[in-house]
Protein backbone atom coordinates (compact mmCIF):
# COMPACT_ATOMS: atom_id res chain seq x y z
CA UNK A 1 0.00 0.00 0.00
CA UNK A 2 1.37 3.28 -1.00
CA UNK A 3 0.39 5.95 1.90
CA UNK A 4 1.57 9.92 1.19
CA UNK A 5 4.47 10.97 3.70
CA UNK A 6 2.23 13.56 4.52
CA UNK A 7 -0.18 10.70 5.68
CA UNK A 8 2.22 8.77 7.74
CA UNK A 9 3.03 12.51 9.27
CA UNK A 10 -0.67 13.21 10.69
CA UNK A 11 -1.46 9.23 11.15
CA UNK A 12 1.97 9.42 13.21
CA UNK A 13 0.75 12.78 15.50
CA UNK A 14 -2.67 11.29 16.24
CA UNK A 15 -1.14 8.00 17.79
CA UNK A 16 1.18 10.38 19.66
CA UNK A 17 -2.11 12.35 20.54
CA UNK A 18 -3.64 9.39 22.19
CA UNK A 19 0.04 8.61 23.81
CA UNK A 20 -0.57 11.96 25.44
CA UNK A 21 -4.21 11.62 26.69
CA UNK A 22 -3.03 7.96 28.33
CA UNK A 23 -0.14 9.76 29.78
CA UNK A 24 -1.80 12.71 31.25
CA UNK A 25 -4.43 10.43 33.02
CA UNK A 26 -1.76 8.04 34.19
CA UNK A 27 -0.27 11.73 35.17
CA UNK A 28 -3.54 12.90 36.92
CA UNK A 29 -3.84 9.49 38.83
CA UNK A 30 0.18 8.79 40.26
CA UNK A 31 1.11 12.44 41.04
CA UNK A 32 -1.86 14.67 41.33
CA UNK A 33 -3.62 11.69 43.27
CA UNK A 34 -7.08 12.01 41.62
CA UNK A 35 -8.78 8.71 42.54
CA UNK A 36 -11.60 6.94 41.06
CA UNK A 37 -14.46 5.92 42.97
CA UNK A 38 -14.87 2.09 42.79
CA UNK A 39 -16.69 -0.56 44.93
CA UNK A 40 -14.43 -0.21 47.97
CA UNK A 41 -17.73 1.17 49.45
CA UNK A 42 -19.02 -2.30 49.93
CA UNK A 43 -23.42 -3.62 49.62
CA UNK A 44 -25.95 -2.57 51.32
CA UNK A 45 -29.79 -3.51 51.51
CA UNK A 46 -30.96 -2.13 48.33
CA UNK A 47 -34.41 -1.56 49.78
CA UNK A 48 -32.90 -0.31 53.50
CA UNK A 49 -29.55 1.13 53.12
CA UNK A 50 -29.86 2.48 56.66
CA UNK A 51 -30.42 -1.07 58.17
CA UNK A 52 -27.78 -2.50 56.44
CA UNK A 53 -24.72 -4.27 58.70
CA UNK A 54 -22.13 -1.50 56.73
CA UNK A 55 -24.07 1.68 56.76
CA UNK A 56 -24.35 3.90 59.95
CA UNK A 57 -27.66 6.13 60.30
CA UNK A 58 -27.55 9.30 58.20
CA UNK A 59 -25.58 12.13 59.61
CA UNK A 60 -21.58 13.54 60.37
CA UNK A 61 -19.47 11.57 62.70
CA UNK A 62 -16.07 11.81 63.83
CA UNK A 63 -14.02 9.07 63.14
CA UNK A 64 -10.26 10.42 64.11
CA UNK A 65 -8.65 13.62 64.49
CA UNK A 66 -9.52 15.62 61.51
CA UNK A 67 -11.43 12.61 60.32
CA UNK A 68 -15.23 12.97 59.30
CA UNK A 69 -17.18 10.14 57.87
CA UNK A 70 -19.83 11.25 56.31
CA UNK A 71 -23.19 8.75 55.85
CA UNK A 72 -25.66 10.33 53.18
CA UNK A 73 -28.99 8.39 52.09
CA UNK A 74 -29.87 10.08 48.90
CA UNK A 75 -33.95 9.01 47.98
CA UNK A 76 -36.27 10.77 45.99
CA UNK A 77 -35.86 14.15 46.17
CA UNK A 78 -33.68 14.66 48.87
CA UNK A 79 -30.13 13.91 50.32
CA UNK A 80 -30.36 13.15 54.34
CA UNK A 81 -28.32 14.93 55.58
CA UNK A 82 -28.08 18.08 53.09
CA UNK A 83 -31.46 18.70 52.30
CA UNK A 84 -33.01 20.02 55.15
CA UNK A 85 -30.02 20.56 56.59
CA UNK A 86 -26.53 21.54 55.26
CA UNK A 87 -23.86 18.75 56.10
CA UNK A 88 -21.01 20.92 58.55
CA UNK A 89 -18.05 19.87 58.35
CA UNK A 90 -14.58 21.96 59.69
CA UNK A 91 -12.07 23.27 56.79
CA UNK A 92 -8.61 21.25 56.81
CA UNK A 93 -10.12 17.75 57.08
CA UNK A 94 -9.99 14.58 55.38
CA UNK A 95 -13.91 13.84 54.98
CA UNK A 96 -15.05 10.15 53.71
CA UNK A 97 -18.72 10.42 51.93
CA UNK A 98 -20.79 6.81 51.81
CA UNK A 99 -23.67 7.66 49.79
CA UNK A 100 -26.20 5.08 49.25
CA UNK A 101 -29.43 5.19 47.36
CA UNK A 102 -32.80 4.48 48.94
CA UNK A 103 -34.90 3.84 45.69
CA UNK A 104 -33.10 4.64 42.38
CA UNK A 105 -29.95 5.72 40.59
CA UNK A 106 -28.93 9.21 42.13
CA UNK A 107 -26.27 11.41 41.40
CA UNK A 108 -23.88 13.07 44.37
CA UNK A 109 -22.49 16.14 42.93
CA UNK A 110 -20.41 18.76 45.16
CA UNK A 111 -20.88 21.34 42.60
CA UNK A 112 -17.61 23.31 40.98
CA UNK A 113 -15.64 20.51 42.66
CA UNK A 114 -14.32 16.93 41.53
CA UNK A 115 -16.38 15.48 44.15
CA UNK A 116 -18.90 13.66 41.96
CA UNK A 117 -20.45 10.04 42.10
CA UNK A 118 -23.28 7.49 40.99
CA UNK A 119 -25.48 6.02 43.99
CA UNK A 120 -26.24 2.97 42.85
CA UNK A 121 -29.32 1.04 44.46
CA UNK A 122 -27.11 -1.94 46.93
CA UNK A 123 -23.79 -0.18 46.85
CA UNK A 124 -22.17 2.75 48.82
CA UNK A 125 -20.19 4.92 46.99
CA UNK A 126 -17.21 5.89 48.91
CA UNK A 127 -15.62 9.44 48.13
CA UNK A 128 -12.67 10.15 50.38
CA UNK A 129 -12.38 14.06 49.77
CA UNK A 130 -9.49 16.40 51.53
CA UNK A 131 -11.31 20.08 52.54
CA UNK A 132 -8.56 22.45 53.25
CA UNK A 133 -10.53 25.81 52.70
CA UNK A 134 -13.66 26.98 54.27
CA UNK A 135 -16.57 27.33 51.23
CA UNK A 136 -20.45 26.54 51.21
CA UNK A 137 -21.29 24.16 48.34
CA UNK A 138 -24.36 22.84 47.10
CA UNK A 139 -24.96 19.48 46.24
CA UNK A 140 -26.76 17.95 43.22
CA UNK A 141 -28.26 14.91 42.10
CA UNK A 142 -26.97 14.31 38.28
CA UNK A 143 -28.99 11.20 37.26
CA UNK A 144 -32.52 11.82 36.22
CA UNK A 145 -34.68 10.15 39.44
CA UNK A 146 -38.45 11.43 38.43
CA UNK A 147 -40.81 14.01 38.24
CA UNK A 148 -39.15 16.38 41.04
CA UNK A 149 -35.83 15.42 40.26
CA UNK A 150 -34.73 18.85 39.60
CA UNK A 151 -35.13 20.04 42.94
CA UNK A 152 -33.21 17.31 44.54
CA UNK A 153 -30.13 19.13 46.15
CA UNK A 154 -28.57 19.97 49.21
CA UNK A 155 -25.89 22.00 51.40
CA UNK A 156 -22.42 21.49 52.17
CA UNK A 157 -20.64 23.35 54.90
CA UNK A 158 -17.21 23.34 55.16
CA UNK A 159 -16.63 25.55 58.18
CA UNK A 160 -13.96 27.25 59.70
CA UNK A 161 -12.13 25.53 61.91
CA UNK A 162 -12.79 28.07 64.78
CA UNK A 163 -16.93 28.71 63.96
CA UNK A 164 -16.54 24.53 63.96
CA UNK A 165 -18.86 23.77 67.57
CA UNK A 166 -19.64 19.76 65.84
CA UNK A 167 -22.87 20.23 67.46
CA UNK A 168 -23.76 17.69 64.38
CA UNK A 169 -21.23 15.64 64.91
CA UNK A 170 -21.38 11.99 66.28
CA UNK A 171 -18.55 9.89 67.27
CA UNK A 172 -17.63 7.29 65.57
CA UNK A 173 -18.99 4.02 66.47
CA UNK B 1 -66.91 32.60 44.61
CA UNK B 2 -70.27 31.16 44.86
CA UNK B 3 -70.36 31.00 48.56
CA UNK B 4 -73.90 31.52 49.43
CA UNK B 5 -75.33 29.80 46.34
CA UNK B 6 -72.94 26.62 47.11
CA UNK B 7 -73.90 26.06 50.62
CA UNK B 8 -77.70 26.73 49.99
CA UNK B 9 -77.16 23.94 47.24
CA UNK B 10 -75.03 21.39 49.20
CA UNK B 11 -77.76 22.01 51.90
CA UNK B 12 -80.94 21.77 49.84
CA UNK B 13 -79.18 18.24 48.55
CA UNK B 14 -78.14 16.46 51.86
CA UNK B 15 -74.51 15.84 52.98
CA UNK B 16 -74.80 12.46 51.95
CA UNK B 17 -75.48 13.15 47.89
CA UNK B 18 -73.48 16.71 48.25
CA UNK B 19 -71.15 15.37 45.65
CA UNK B 20 -73.86 15.57 43.28
CA UNK B 21 -74.54 19.08 44.03
CA UNK B 22 -71.37 19.62 41.91
CA UNK B 23 -69.56 22.07 44.12
CA UNK B 24 -66.30 21.41 46.25
CA UNK B 25 -64.25 23.54 48.15
CA UNK B 26 -61.82 26.24 46.26
CA UNK B 27 -58.97 26.65 47.91
CA UNK B 28 -57.28 29.34 45.56
CA UNK B 29 -55.21 27.80 43.05
CA UNK B 30 -53.53 25.93 46.42
CA UNK B 31 -54.60 22.72 44.10
CA UNK B 32 -54.58 23.63 40.51
CA UNK B 33 -53.43 21.01 38.75
CA UNK B 34 -52.67 18.51 41.83
CA UNK B 35 -53.71 14.92 41.46
CA UNK B 36 -55.53 12.99 44.17
CA UNK B 37 -59.50 13.46 43.68
CA UNK B 38 -61.88 15.12 45.32
CA UNK B 39 -64.24 13.75 48.23
CA UNK B 40 -67.01 15.35 49.81
CA UNK B 41 -67.07 13.54 53.49
CA UNK B 42 -69.77 16.00 54.83
CA UNK B 43 -71.69 13.63 57.87
CA UNK B 44 -68.72 10.91 58.02
CA UNK B 45 -67.26 11.21 61.49
CA UNK B 46 -63.98 9.49 60.19
CA UNK B 47 -62.20 9.99 56.69
CA UNK B 48 -58.83 8.38 55.88
CA UNK B 49 -56.64 10.50 53.82
CA UNK B 50 -53.97 8.14 52.13
CA UNK B 51 -50.48 9.85 52.12
CA UNK B 52 -48.15 8.75 49.27
CA UNK B 53 -50.99 7.39 46.74
CA UNK B 54 -49.93 7.36 42.97
CA UNK B 55 -50.33 10.78 40.84
CA UNK B 56 -48.39 13.87 40.58
CA UNK B 57 -45.84 11.69 38.57
CA UNK B 58 -45.13 8.76 40.88
CA UNK B 59 -46.60 8.35 44.40
CA UNK B 60 -46.78 11.60 45.65
CA UNK B 61 -50.51 12.07 46.14
CA UNK B 62 -52.46 12.32 48.86
CA UNK B 63 -55.92 10.93 48.57
CA UNK B 64 -57.84 12.45 48.29
CA UNK B 65 -56.04 15.78 48.14
CA UNK B 66 -59.89 17.93 47.64
CA UNK B 67 -61.59 16.94 51.32
CA UNK B 68 -64.41 18.34 52.37
CA UNK B 69 -65.16 17.54 56.10
CA UNK B 70 -67.90 18.72 58.79
CA UNK B 71 -66.00 19.91 62.12
CA UNK B 72 -65.75 17.31 65.00
CA UNK B 73 -64.87 14.92 61.99
CA UNK B 74 -61.74 12.97 62.35
CA UNK B 75 -59.01 12.37 59.73
CA UNK B 76 -57.13 9.76 59.73
CA UNK B 77 -53.60 10.19 57.75
CA UNK B 78 -52.57 6.54 56.81
CA UNK B 79 -48.70 6.26 55.13
CA UNK B 80 -48.74 4.13 51.78
CA UNK B 81 -45.30 4.86 50.50
CA UNK B 82 -42.25 5.74 52.15
CA UNK B 83 -40.70 8.83 52.89
CA UNK B 84 -43.74 11.63 53.46
CA UNK B 85 -44.40 14.25 56.16
CA UNK B 86 -47.51 16.48 56.17
CA UNK B 87 -46.88 20.11 57.12
CA UNK B 88 -49.42 22.97 57.22
CA UNK B 89 -48.80 25.83 54.95
CA UNK B 90 -52.18 27.45 56.24
CA UNK B 91 -55.29 26.83 58.53
CA UNK B 92 -58.22 29.23 60.19
CA UNK B 93 -56.96 31.64 63.08
CA UNK B 94 -57.22 29.63 65.83
CA UNK B 95 -56.89 26.32 64.57
CA UNK B 96 -53.77 24.95 66.09
CA UNK B 97 -53.32 22.00 63.67
CA UNK B 98 -49.46 20.77 63.60
CA UNK B 99 -49.64 18.80 60.92
CA UNK B 100 -46.37 15.41 61.15
CA UNK B 101 -43.22 17.32 59.87
CA UNK B 102 -41.48 13.95 61.02
CA UNK B 103 -40.70 12.30 57.47
CA UNK B 104 -42.28 8.69 57.85
CA UNK B 105 -42.85 5.34 56.00
CA UNK B 106 -45.31 3.46 55.40
CA UNK B 107 -47.73 1.62 58.03
CA UNK B 108 -46.77 5.23 59.95
CA UNK B 109 -50.45 7.15 60.31
CA UNK B 110 -51.86 9.79 62.90
CA UNK B 111 -55.16 11.29 63.09
CA UNK B 112 -56.28 14.78 63.66
CA UNK B 113 -60.19 15.89 64.66
CA UNK B 114 -60.65 19.12 63.31
CA UNK B 115 -63.20 21.32 65.03
CA UNK B 116 -62.60 25.01 63.61
CA UNK B 117 -64.37 25.55 60.43
CA UNK B 118 -61.92 26.57 57.32
CA UNK B 119 -59.64 26.17 54.95
CA UNK B 120 -56.75 23.88 56.13
CA UNK B 121 -53.85 23.60 53.18
CA UNK B 122 -50.80 21.25 53.75
CA UNK B 123 -48.25 19.65 51.88
CA UNK B 124 -45.53 16.51 52.02
CA UNK B 125 -42.05 18.76 51.93
CA UNK B 126 -40.20 15.87 50.22
CA UNK B 127 -42.45 16.02 47.51
CA UNK B 128 -43.84 19.59 47.50
CA UNK B 129 -41.77 20.42 43.91
CA UNK B 130 -43.74 17.76 42.35
CA UNK B 131 -47.10 18.71 43.56
CA UNK B 132 -47.79 16.81 46.31
CA UNK B 133 -50.41 19.29 48.26
CA UNK B 134 -53.67 18.84 49.98
CA UNK B 135 -56.26 20.71 51.34
CA UNK B 136 -59.18 20.16 53.83
CA UNK B 137 -62.42 22.08 54.34
CA UNK B 138 -63.79 21.91 57.40
CA UNK B 139 -67.66 22.90 57.86
CA UNK B 140 -70.37 24.58 55.02
CA UNK B 141 -69.18 28.36 55.42
CA UNK B 142 -66.18 27.90 52.86
CA UNK B 143 -65.89 29.35 49.54
CA UNK B 144 -66.65 26.32 46.84
CA UNK B 145 -66.08 25.88 43.02
CA UNK B 146 -67.83 24.17 40.23
CA UNK B 147 -66.57 20.57 40.19
CA UNK B 148 -66.04 19.79 36.04
CA UNK B 149 -66.94 16.94 35.00
CA UNK B 150 -65.68 15.26 31.88
CA UNK B 151 -63.57 16.61 29.65
CA UNK B 152 -62.67 20.62 30.65
CA UNK B 153 -61.79 21.66 26.94
CA UNK B 154 -64.86 23.82 24.79
CA UNK B 155 -64.02 26.07 21.87
CA UNK B 156 -63.46 29.46 22.72
CA UNK B 157 -67.48 31.11 22.56
CA UNK B 158 -66.24 34.86 21.82
CA UNK B 159 -69.21 36.94 20.08
CA UNK B 160 -66.86 37.17 17.05
CA UNK B 161 -65.82 33.19 16.40
CA UNK B 162 -68.84 32.76 14.39
CA UNK B 163 -68.39 35.07 12.06
CA UNK B 164 -64.71 34.36 11.46
CA UNK B 165 -65.74 31.09 10.95
CA UNK B 166 -68.31 32.25 8.22
CA UNK B 167 -65.78 34.06 6.79
CA UNK B 168 -63.16 30.99 6.51
CA UNK B 169 -66.42 29.33 4.91
CA UNK B 170 -66.99 31.79 2.33
CA UNK B 171 -63.20 32.60 1.60
CA UNK B 172 -62.65 28.37 1.02
CA UNK B 173 -65.59 28.27 -0.73
CA UNK B 174 -64.63 31.09 -3.26
CA UNK B 175 -61.34 29.67 -3.35
CA UNK B 176 -62.53 26.01 -4.39
CA UNK B 177 -65.03 27.25 -7.14
CA UNK B 178 -62.21 29.19 -8.74
CA UNK B 179 -59.32 26.92 -8.69
CA UNK B 180 -61.76 24.15 -9.56
CA UNK B 181 -62.46 26.15 -12.64
CA UNK B 182 -59.09 26.66 -13.55
CA UNK B 183 -58.50 22.98 -13.08
CA UNK B 184 -61.47 21.78 -15.26
CA UNK B 185 -60.62 24.19 -18.10
CA UNK B 186 -57.24 23.09 -17.81
CA UNK B 187 -57.80 19.41 -18.00
CA UNK B 188 -60.57 20.05 -21.16
CA UNK B 189 -57.75 22.30 -23.52
CA UNK B 190 -55.28 19.36 -22.76
CA UNK B 191 -57.53 16.94 -24.46
CA UNK B 192 -59.63 15.64 -21.30
CA UNK B 193 -58.66 13.56 -18.87
CA UNK B 194 -56.58 10.97 -20.25
CA UNK B 195 -55.07 13.74 -21.88
CA UNK B 196 -52.11 13.70 -24.89
CA UNK B 197 -48.88 11.74 -24.66
CA UNK B 198 -46.11 13.98 -24.08
CA UNK B 199 -43.15 13.91 -26.39
CA UNK B 200 -40.27 11.86 -25.42
CA UNK B 201 -36.40 13.48 -25.69
CA UNK B 202 -33.28 11.59 -25.27
CA UNK B 203 -30.80 13.12 -22.58
CA UNK B 204 -27.76 14.25 -23.77
CA UNK B 205 -24.13 13.10 -22.08
CA UNK B 206 -21.78 15.93 -20.49
CA UNK B 207 -18.23 15.72 -22.87
CA UNK B 208 -15.48 14.49 -20.61
CA UNK B 209 -12.21 16.35 -21.00
CA UNK B 210 -8.72 14.42 -21.13
CA UNK B 211 -6.69 15.04 -17.97
CA UNK B 212 -4.17 17.94 -19.17
CA UNK B 213 -1.03 16.28 -17.72
CA UNK B 214 -0.77 12.68 -15.26
CA UNK B 215 1.44 12.65 -12.02
CA UNK B 216 2.62 10.27 -9.84
CA UNK B 217 1.32 9.77 -6.11
CA UNK B 218 3.79 11.68 -4.35
CA UNK B 219 4.31 14.47 -6.66
CA UNK B 220 1.21 16.50 -5.12
CA UNK B 221 1.79 17.15 -1.66
CA UNK B 222 -1.41 18.63 -0.06
CA UNK B 223 -0.28 21.44 1.50
CA UNK B 224 -3.82 22.99 2.32
CA UNK B 225 -4.87 19.47 4.22
CA UNK B 226 -1.96 19.43 6.47
CA UNK B 227 -2.19 22.63 7.49
CA UNK B 228 -6.15 22.33 8.34
CA UNK B 229 -5.28 19.14 10.65
CA UNK B 230 -2.00 21.27 11.99
CA UNK B 231 -4.80 23.48 12.93
CA UNK B 232 -6.93 20.70 14.52
CA UNK B 233 -4.25 19.63 16.05
CA UNK B 234 -3.30 22.29 17.88
CA UNK B 235 -6.83 23.10 19.27
CA UNK B 236 -7.05 19.30 20.53
CA UNK B 237 -3.71 19.73 22.27
CA UNK B 238 -4.98 23.11 24.13
CA UNK B 239 -8.44 21.97 24.41
CA UNK B 240 -6.88 18.79 26.22
CA UNK B 241 -4.58 20.54 28.43
CA UNK B 242 -7.60 23.36 29.12
CA UNK B 243 -9.54 21.02 30.32
CA UNK B 244 -7.70 18.48 32.26
CA UNK B 245 -5.03 20.36 33.74
CA UNK B 246 -6.83 23.33 34.79
CA UNK B 247 -10.66 22.45 34.77
CA UNK B 248 -9.90 18.92 36.19
CA UNK B 249 -6.91 19.05 37.95
CA UNK B 250 -7.29 22.73 38.70
CA UNK B 251 -10.69 22.44 40.54
CA UNK B 252 -10.07 20.97 43.81
CA UNK B 253 -11.27 19.54 45.68
CA UNK B 254 -10.70 16.36 43.96
CA UNK B 255 -11.91 12.95 45.12
CA UNK B 256 -8.29 11.60 46.93
CA UNK B 257 -9.57 7.90 48.55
Amino acid sequence: MEIHRFEKGWLFASVLLIVGFVATVTYGGVVGGVQMVDDAGGQVFADDPVNSPNFEDPGVYRSGPGEYDVYVVAKRFAFEPGSESPIRVPAGSNVTFYVASADVVHGFEVVGTNVNAMAIPGQIARLEVRFDEAAEYGIVCNEYCGAAHHTMAGQLHVVPQDEFDGGNVTEAP
Amino acid sequence: MTLAGGTALAGLAGSASAQSSGVKPDFGGWLDGVDGGVRDARGQDSVTVRVGDSGNGGTFAFRPANLWIDPGTTVTFEWVSNTHNVVVEDQPDGAGWSGHETVESQGFSFETTFETGGLYQYYCRPHRSAGMLGGIAVGDDVPTTQVQTGSTYSLPSKPGVPFLYAGFAVVGAAAVAVLGAEGVSEIRRHGGVRGEVPETTEAEEAATEEPATEIDHDEYDPWGTLSLLLVYLAIISLMWVFMYFVEFLGNGPTVIG
